[in-house]
């Protein structure tokens, strides 16, 4: 009997260990993803994207990196998490310093909530790999991913800004789309298509800005002027009186189902021919061919029209970097992968050929593949987009906004939020509304800091 | 006299013998007596060590820091004032405020009545009824929330604006107002807990003697006399229970906002303390920020219940 006790008492002990370490297990555990070389000798690589399709192009480009590279074969492991998920397991990954991919898509609007200090950016600097590639990439594109003159990400598209329109309604109201020059051009023809047509002549968005940005864009203003919230400024307020406009005073517009231009609500509403235009960017032409397919054919596509003499006629808009993080297990390689997939000719092309973007490369713009009949981008619209989208790339039409400037997430938000619904859906006035909106996100801004 | 004499010596020997063995005594005591016990409650006391108390000190000393991918740095009271001039989270607050303050007026009266309902003997159908109203609680809030997303859709199709259209109004934009979106979130949390909040006064009711009722009738009381001097004060115990819980639930309201708006909602009219929580946390990476509202929603939370419980003289009950 006496010798049981301790026995009883080393054996509670051994429970209370087993349970304590039952529970502190999840606390040491390292991050093991990534981390190996498979067993002939390829470097696993793991990335993170928010887009199917971009998935598609990486797996392409690591079957074509592993042909030119014999020798440094890599196996990639690609995750498509939807957006917010995704980026939720990014910060936390970053901030806590494991768990990170090598690779990751880091959409525009997010870029800045990893760069908020300078000094500290959670991705690897790109800038020695992507030297030799500068010259023929558009300038705004990489400038959206330098942060202290080191670039951080590379884009997939240059996102040029311009106008879709059914030809079928246009047809019917007898309006050629290229005699639309300016943007009272624009209201002059959205009257008569209604008119003649009883159609709208476009949408406006209610919880997104992507219209808004480009005219501010065009007429080379900004929403963000020496860190501040720039909502406000003459060129911003009038730019945005002109959308209200649209819908409350000439009723040529009106709002978009589902607050904004790009979900599945207002492509089946656009396919079935309740607008006559869509203001979007090149990388539009992707929905376009998959949600759209009554309208092959159908649709002409012009430059933006302009509000004055010397404003660009688009404005890059949307976008995401593909970036390596600091965590990754072979940082030169991951660099140059992504790199040359995505910074060379061949890389660039085919963002136009899989993705049915508008490549950065300058150079690729001149290829012969761009035009391919077989490819269903140019079967859809036709060959004359190339051309289209040249002329503004080649000519500098595309300019940029302060996306990736510390404050844009917040002035953006507060826009949104207590902006663009209330302008949109309530009428109210223009002008009051982008002052508040100003005074709040200053507070916000100065209180953040 | 010999055996008090036996008995004396015998005393005096056992008292020796405890004077000697008193050390080894005394740790025989802790293994067998004090120790097991703490034992087994050892895996509450860790987990409430490693997932409560642990998470709860570090996010008062996170929400004095500044965090930034692997570096954080000691910034001081700077969150907090930060926090004092935030407009978002007067938003926040003063949206939940609203939507405990509603909950609490619906869902301590309407249960109340359908509890002393389901406790009349002449009641047909009781426990049909009781699982009837008790069955919300078993859904999932998500799903509850999506389906009544659809329901007070805007166009004149959605649920509630089609029976509108019966009565010639509409329809509404329920989920871009602030009063509407109000509605539709209170709309769901009395849908939900209405049958849980029956089921806990039930349980009261059923506790109050019935003699109570019948000296009352013989004093000749009325059913309203009965009901204010006896029901309301014997179920005042499960009645500050209820609104403790719902101040709880109001000030920690996420799924159903978030489902509705996600994290950021037009006018921040949909904002609620852990949709800010979390958007500072996970979309914006702010996590010293987060921190530091966790631990005002903390403070506010504690103070409004003590405020509560003292005003209902439940520490002089105690």
């Amino acid at each position: 009997m006496k010798h049981k006790k301790p026995r009883k008492f080393i054996a509670s002990l051994l429970i209370l260990l087993v349970v304590s370490a039952l529970f502190l297990t999840g606390c040491g555990s390292q991050n093991t993803e990534g981390s190996s070389t498979t067993k002939d000798g390829k470097t696993t690589l793991v990335m993170w994207t928010f887009v199917k399709e971009h998935a598609d192009y990486w797996k392409d480009a690591a079957k074509t990196w592993n042909k030119s590279h014999p020798k440094q074969q890599i196996d990639l492991k690609v995750s498509v998490l939807p957006f917010a998920q995704m980026f939720q397991k990014l910060q936390v990954a970053l901030n806590s310093g494991s768990g990170a991919p090598d690779i990751a898509d880091v959409e525009i609007g997010q870029f800045a909530n990893y760069t908020k200090n300078p000094d500290n950016v959670p991705f690897v600097d790109m800038t020695k790999e992507l030297k030799p590639y500068l010259p023929n990439l558009v300038k705004a594109r990489v400038d959206n991913y330098t942060v202290g003159g080191k670039i951080y990400g590379l884009d997939y598209h240059v996102g040029a800004n311009v106008v879709y329109y059914n030809m079928g309604i246009m047809k019917q109201a007898g309006i050629d789309p290229k005699t639309i020059k300016t943007w009272d051009d624009y209201v002059k023809a959205g009257q008569t298509v209604k008119e003649k047509t009883g159609k709208y002549m476009t949408s406006v968005e209610t919880n997104a800005d992507s219209v808004f940005t480009s005219m501010v864009s065009q007429q080379h203003s900004d929403v963000i002027k020496d860190g501040k919230s720039n909502f406000s400024s003459q060129v911003n307020e009038k730019t945005l009186q002109y959308l209200q406009d649209l819908e409350y005073k000439y009723h040529i517009a009106k709002q978009t189902e589902g607050g904004n231009q790009d979900n599945e609500q207002y492509y089946a509403a656009f396919n079935k021919g309740e607008y006559a235009s869509v203001i979007m960017p090149a990388w539009y032409m992707s929905r376009m061919v998959d949600y759209m397919p009554k309208l092959k054919g159908k649709i002409e596509m012009t430059p933006m029209p302009v509000f004055n003499s010397g404003d660009q006629t688009s404005a890059g808009i949307g976008g995401t970097a593909t970036v390596v993080t600091n965590q990754a297990h072979d940082q030169d390689l991951a660099t140059k992968f992504v790199v040359q997939s995505k910074a060379s000719k061949e890389g660039s092309l085919k963002t136009w050929t899989l993705l049915g973007f508008d490549p950065i490369n300058k150079q690729v713009w001149d290829m012969p593949q761009m035009k391919d009949p077989n490819n269903k981008y140019i079967q859809y619209f036709g060959p004359d987009v190339v051309d289209t989208l040249r002329s503004l790339i080649q000519n500098g039409q595309v300019g940029t906004l302060s996306y990736t400037n510390n404050a844009y997430p917040t002035v953006t938000d507060e826009f949104l939020t207590n902006g663009m619904p209330k302008i949109m859906q309530k009428d109210a006035p223009v002008d009051s509304t982008l002052k508040s909106v100003d005074e709040n996100a200053d507070k916000r801004l100065v209180s953040g800091k | 006299m010999s055996s008090s004499a036996e008995k004396f010596e015998y005393q005096q020997d056992e008292l020796k013998k405890r004077a000697k063995n008193k050390k080894p005594k005394t740790r025989k005591k802790i293994t067998k007596q004090t120790f097991v016990p703490y034992l087994f409650v050892s895996p509450f006391i860790i987990v409430f060590l490693v997932f409560s108390l642990y998470p709860f000190i570090n996010s008062i000393l996170m929400s004095m820091e500044s965090i930034n991918f692997g570096q954080s740095k000691f910034i001081g009271l700077a969150n907090y004032h930060r926090l004092i001039t935030d407009p978002v989270f007067y938003k926040a607050l003063w949206n939940v405020v609203q939507y405990t303050f509603w909950t609490i007026l619906i869902l301590v009266p309407l249960p109340l009545l359908l509890a002393i309902l389901m406790n009349k003997d002449t009641t047909k159908f009781k426990s049909l009824f009781r699982s009837v109203f008790f069955l919300p609680v078993l859904t999932s809030t998500v799903i509850v929330g999506l389906i009544f997303k659809y329901a007070f859709a805007k166009e004149k199709s959605g649920v509630f604006n089609s029976w509108l259209h019966y009565i010639h109004i509409g329809p509404i934009d329920w989920l871009d107002n602030a009063g509407t979106g109000m509605l539709a979130l209170v709309v769901i949390c009395v849908w939900r807990w209405l049958g849980v909040n029956m089921i806990y006064f039930l349980s009261g009711l059923q506790g109050i003697p019935k003699d109570l009722y019948e000296c009352a009738d013989i004093d000749g009381a009325n059913s309203w006399d009965k009901f204010k001097n006896i029901t309301l004060p014997m179920v005042k115990p499960i009645t500050t229970y209820v609104i403790t819980i719902s101040i709880l639930g109001g000030f920690s309201l996420f799924n159903e906002s978030y489902v509705y708006w996600g994290a950021t909602s037009p006018g921040d009219i949909g904002t609620t303390f852990l949709t800010y929580i979390y958007k500072s946390a996970f979309s914006d990476g702010d996590f010293g920020y987060a921190a530091t509202l966790g631990v005002a929603m903390f403070v506010i939370v504690v103070v409004i219940n003590l405020i509560q419980v003292s005003i209902r003289g439940l520490f002089k009950e105690g």
